[in-house]
């Protein structure tokens, strides 16, 4: 066991520089921004006391190694600066505030793409070769082109608009959310036995979550089938098989739980992508998640909650694939020896 | 054997009494049945900026705070009357610079703070403190205020304005509560005195409202309110269609506007010519528009009415002066001067500016894609084609967000960009200071300079009497349409579109939508 | 003559033939090649092919498909054909640009770094790694915002996502060619290092860029679609796809939907293609053991 924990230490050691990296990029990236973040904000005849205060207030009257230096040391203790506009709350509470939005988004929406890549990969394995192994290949390519924006309008138009089945917007209806434990509604309506709410919060989730998901669900398809592939033919399989287990049995119990570690892998690589494909979903489903806070933030010039969002994002991403390497090294030694 | 009457008597009496029960249960049961519907949930594509007197500049929180506070003057709903609000009366002094009101007493905000004229004074002074985006509108007329005693204070003006009442119903001049708002910053806070109180604010999500029960006026009709906020017209007129919401206010696509009149059976459509006003901006100090001629030529050649109809489906009017149709003094002017799209008038004043086909004037239009409604690209593109029809300009079009095109405009980086006005209190003079005065249009980009607009302005601001102000004003049309600094280009509607059974819906030249007049029968 | 026109006869034949033998990879190919090129076709060929200025108005607005207008009109009256066609121009020029701009970093930094190894490469590895690890589009946001729009600022935001693609892919290659026999030979005849790179290591990384560049190609064309969508895309009234789906998306409540249906429908295509040719590409060149 001792392998693991040098080798859980060893990917801490190099999270932290890729924490850092991020966070200097993001640093940089929004200093560059034209114009005066201050004069933005207050408007452009406040008089200059007004400016000078402001602009000592968020500190951007020091050099900017000091500002680097601050904005590191006040990271460090979990604080993400105040927003700009409207009252000044701290962008960290603004951000738990919209996290519960996008993760239950992001939840569904990957389960949803699990499903339908575990199915599909296994369907395509076991009938390699043949025209629905090749259909369902396509899929996965095509997955990918399907624009979110448009892909997600479109059920919209369908199931929103012509056949008013499905909401388009927004976590629920009005005055049906549950009361706020975590902030994932689904959760908190299970926890608090509201029904109604529950019924509200799955039928805005099912557009959302099944646009994103479908969008992701290629790369679940091909890593599920090639792994298949590789594994239906190993022995084991065919002794399975021979002592007469039943084919679902061996497909889905024996094999797949071989084709489960690299799929485990894929999902923290397909986080990124995930976060990506929610910032889209969010806009086109009037989701209220970070995504949303984040572009809404950059219209406003809300510089601190722009440059508080990225460093959060950052870091959950970070931590996503730190924990997915951990696991993954957790499951198959032979990772951590290398 | 009949009964002896005395039984029958006990049984009369029975039925009686069980009569009188069924006939008064039967009443007291529709009393306290509601006779109107609880709440009523208002859609808007429009945010909230910031709640705060001092700081919000725009439509919608001012709508807000029409709803949840009071000044000491208000409107009549549905006229431009002025009547009193926390101020029970007021009195004018003889040189028409000292205001003196006379506040109802008992008071208090929904906080607990009492209302008197030592809090009416202090919202007034941190305007002064704090000079935010609205605050000119007290600094620039208000000299200072005096507490004369608990309910009785004084208003000293610069200058005697004759349209002062007009300015003390706006909401920077609203009373606040100290114990809510800080005196050295800007923030958020739901305190009030009005008909409604904030029982909820999620920011870009929901507002709720409750009738305020310490409200001293009339009661609104319905006791809950309830504003959600979505993203896009699509999203917005979607629920109005599954009932998710009452109404819908601010703003629909031209193309839902002209569906939902088509709906006449399932929806009402309310609409009034609003006072709001769209217009071309041009940048008089530097080149090429410190040449009045290329000025000039713009103005002939803008095709307004194929804006009004092809991007708006005649949801708004062509304009053709700052001042909006439906305001006293009011005159066609731009009309008058140049005509309609008059490409041959343009042509000529450009050959005479010395421009032609083959030496193009090149101009960059600068608007702002999304603060206007989605529409504005359309416009902008409409413009540009109308301008390149004379065959001697060459338009490049040119965006910018909100926030970097307000700081542009007062850098005077764009030379001709498109801004909108909606007024802040309601008098010609709100539709001609601030762009052609001197010393405020440079605030609004238009850099404009001309002594003779400047002294027009400033008697017209004080002149006795409104046939005297109205001459004025005619003069500054027509001095404003020669010049051309800026160009009106149409004059917006508002549109309410509801559930049919929403009534109380009251649109007027104010632009405020009282939420307390609202109601629905249950 | 006789044998010209055998030889021509058995080239077709031989087409033919080798068609038969196509697995699917080559289909995938084909169709892939086909959409790409109809896009590049597209582009060159607009002035040709669209039927009216995409910029002007030039009819009603809000003309449904019709014979004058094929896929109708948009809110102000250009053609949406028109504007789709010449979009295809932007969609690859900002393709294009944003392809070479990071290719042209990550190329030279992969070598680099995986040539010379040492401190440098665990640096720029690390780098690297971090910025891959970070969604694409949300860092594309960050940038065009920060720059503004513009063609040049918007491929150049696209450009930095795809730099660690080409970075890891070219390193991975370098280190394994590294230690290869000739590399060793050249060294051991006194070649320097600029020529071992050259001539040795950078002929053999070249045959996967092809694949990794249509890959990029396609997300090229999907983030930038994305940051017309959010409205961080190039200014009106440029014909732009992803510019296009958005401001279509409103009148489609109204019934509307020729706009937002077919310049969304051209990004799902052209993104579509480029996957399909960079996929069939690489099970081409590197063929899967899987029989």
């Amino acid at each position: 066991m001792s392998s693991l924990r040098v080798y859980i230490a060893s990917r801490l050691l190099t999270a932290i520089p890729m924490v850092l990296i991020l966070l200097t990029v993001v640093f940089v990236v929004l200093r560059i921004l034209p114009g005066d973040p201050v004069v933005a904000i207050v408007g452009g005849h406040a008089p200059p006391e007004v400016i000078e205060t402001l602009r000592r207030r968020l500190g951007l009257d020091k050099p900017l190694h000091l500002q680097y230096l601050d904005y590191l040391w006040k990271l460090m203790r979990g604080d993400l600066g105040k927003s700009l506009i409207w009252g000044q709350r701290p962008v960290i509470d603004e951000l738990m505030e919209r996290f519960p939005a996008t993760l239950e988004l992001s939840i569904f929406s990957f389960i949803i793409a699990v499903l339908i890549g575990i199915f599909t990969g296994v369907k395509s394995a076991r009938n390699f070769g043949k025209p629905i192994d090749h259909a369902i290949r396509v899929y996965g390519i095509v997955t990918y082109a399907l624009f979110i924006p448009w892909f997600g309008m479109m059920l919209q138009f369908i199931f929103g608009v012509y056949l008013r089945w499905l909401p388009i917007s927004g976590r629920a209806d009005p005055f049906m959310e549950p009361e706020r434990i975590t902030g994932l509604y689904v959760l908190d309506s299970i926890l608090t036995l509201d029904f109604p709410a529950l019924i509200s919060a799955l039928r805005h989730l099912v557009l959302p979550s099944i646009t994103l998901g479908i969008y992701i669900s290629g790369i679940f398809t091909r890593i599920v089938r090639s792994h298949m592939i590789e594994v239906l033919r190993m022995d084991y399989i065919r002794a399975a098989r021979a002592r007469g287990i039943p084919e679902g049995r061996v497909v889905y119990r024996h094999a797949l739980k071989n084709a489960f570690v690299p799929l485990l892998t894929m999902m923290g690589l397909q986080f990124a992508l995930l976060l990506a494909g929610a910032v889209l979903t969010e806009t086109t489903f009037s989701w209220p998640g970070m995504g949303t806070y984040l572009l809404e933030r950059i219209l406003y010039r809300d510089f601190p909650a722009v440059q508080g969002a990225i460093v959060f994002i950052a870091i959950i991403i970070i931590l996503i694939n730190l924990l997915v390497d951990i696991t993954y090294a957790y499951l198959d030694p032979r990772i951590r020896l290398r | 054997m009949s009964p002896s009457p005395v039984k029958k008597a006990y049984i009369a009496i029975a039925i009686a009494i069980l009569v009188i029960a069924v006939i008064g249960g039967y009443y007291a049961y529709i009393a306290t049945r509601p006779k109107y519907r609880e709440m009523l949930v208002i859609g808007t594509t429009d945010r909230i900026t910031t709640l705060d007197p001092a700081k919000a500049y725009d439509f919608y929180t001012w709508e807000v705070f029409q709803n949840i506070g009071e000044g000491l003057l208000k409107y009549e709903p549905g006229t431009l009357k002025i009547v009193p609000g926390l101020a029970e009366r007021y009195e004018v002094s003889e040189d028409g610079k000292v205001y003196t009101f006379y506040l109802r007493k008992g008071l208090k905000f929904t906080d607990g703070t009492p209302f008197n004229a030592t809090v009416v004074k202090w919202s007034i002074d941190r305007q002064f403190h704090l000079r935010g985006d609205p605050s000119w509108l007290v600094t620039e007329f208000v000299d200072h205020v005096e507490v004369v005693d608990e309910y009785t204070v004084k208003f000293y003006l610069r200058k005697p304005v004759s349209y002062f009442p007009a300015l003390v119903a706006t909401v920077p001049y609203f009373p606040i509560s100290p114990k809510a708002w800080p005196w050295d910053e800007f923030k958020d806070a739901t305190v009030g005195i009005g008909p409604y109180k904030i029982i909820r604010w999620e920011r870009d999500v929901e507002l709720r409202l409750e009738a305020n029960p310490d409200y001293y006026g009339p009661k609104p009709k319905t006791k809950y309110i309830v504003v959600r906020f979505y993203k896009d017209a699509p999203a917005l007129r979607l629920a109005l269609e599954t009932g998710e919401i009452d109404i819908a206010w601010r703003t629909l696509m031209p193309t839902d506007y002209v569906d939902f009149k088509k709906m006449s059976e399932k929806y009402t459509v309310v609409e009034a010519p609003g006072p709001y006003i769209r217009y071309l901006v041009l940048r008089c100090n530097q080149p090429p528009f410190n040449d009045v001629r290329l000025r000039r030529a713009i103005a002939a050649a803008v095709d307004r009415w194929r804006i009004c109809s092809d991007v708006f489906l005649n949801t708004t009017e062509p304009l053709y002066s700052m001042i909006p149709k439906g305001m006293w003094s009011h005159k066609d002017v731009f009309l008058d001067k140049y005509g309609e799209h008059n490409i041959t008038l343009a042509r000529k004043l450009l050959t005479e500016a010395g421009y032609s086909e083959t030496n193009k004037l090149k101009i960059e239009l600068w608007y702002t894609p999304a603060h206007y409604g989605p529409t504005e690209a359309d416009v902008a593109a409409l413009i540009k084609d109308a301008l390149e029809e004379t065959g001697m300009i060459e338009v490049t079009l040119r965006s910018a967000e909100w926030s970097t095109y307000v700081d542009y405009i007062t850098k005077g980086v764009m030379p001709i960009f498109l801004l909108g006005w909606y007024p802040d209190y309601v008098d010609p003079d709100d539709y001609t200071t601030p762009f052609l005065h001197s010393k405020y249009c440079w605030a609004l980009g238009v850099f404009y300079n001309n002594s003779r607009m400047d002294s027009l302005l400033e008697q017209a601001m004080v002149a006795p009497t409104t046939e005297k102000r109205a001459a004025l004003y005619e003069e500054v049309q027509e001095l404003m349409a020669d010049e051309a600094p800026v160009i009106p280009l149409f004059q917006g509607r508002l549109i309410v579109v509801a559930k049919k059974g929403v009534e109380g819906i009251v649109l007027d030249a104010t632009m405020i939508f009282r939420y307390y007049l609202l109601y629905a029968v249950a | 003559m006789a044998r010209f026109e055998l030889t021509i006869s058995r080239h077709i034949a031989r087409f033919f033939a080798r068609r038969a033998k196509w697995g699917a990879e080559h289909y995938i190919t084909a169709t892939g090649a086909i959409l790409v090129s109809t896009i590049i076709i597209m582009a060159i060929f607009a002035p040709w092919i669209a039927p009216y200025d995409p910029i002007r108005p030039v009819g009603d607005p809000l003309t449904p498909p019709c014979r004058e207008y094929i896929f109708g009109t948009d809110s102000i009256g250009r053609d949406v054909f028109s504007r789709i066609v010449y979009g295809s121009r932007i969609a690859l020029q900002i393709m294009i640009l944003a392809a070479m701009m990071s290719l042209a970093v990550g190329l030279p930094l992969g070598l680099i770094s995986g040539y010379v190894g040492g401190p440098l490469d665990r640096a720029l590895s690390l780098i690297m790694d971090s910025l891959y690890a970070f969604p694409g589009l949300i860092l594309a946001i960050a940038i065009a915002y920060a720059l503004g729009p513009g063609v040049i600022n918007i491929s150049a935001s696209i450009a930095v996502i795809y730099i660690p693609t080409y970075f890891r892919m070219i390193r991975a290659e370098v280190l394994s060619v590294r230690e290869s026999l000739y590399v060793e030979a050249a060294k051991g005849l006194g070649a320097d290092t600029k020529t071992i790179l050259f001539k040795y290591v950078l002929p053999n990384v070249l045959p996967s860029v092809p694949v990794v560049f249509s890959l990029n190609a396609a997300d090229a064309i999907l983030t930038e679609a994305g940051l017309s969508f959010l409205g961080l895309g190039l200014p009106a009234p440029t014909p732009d796809w992803g510019f296009d789906l958005r401001s279509g998306y409103l009148y489609m409540p109204a019934g509307y939907w020729w706009i937002a249906t077919f310049s969304g429908l051209m990004i799902v295509l052209s993104t579509l293609g480029f996957s399909l040719l960079g996929e069939g590409i690489n099970e081409i060149l590197n063929p899967r053991l899987e029989r």
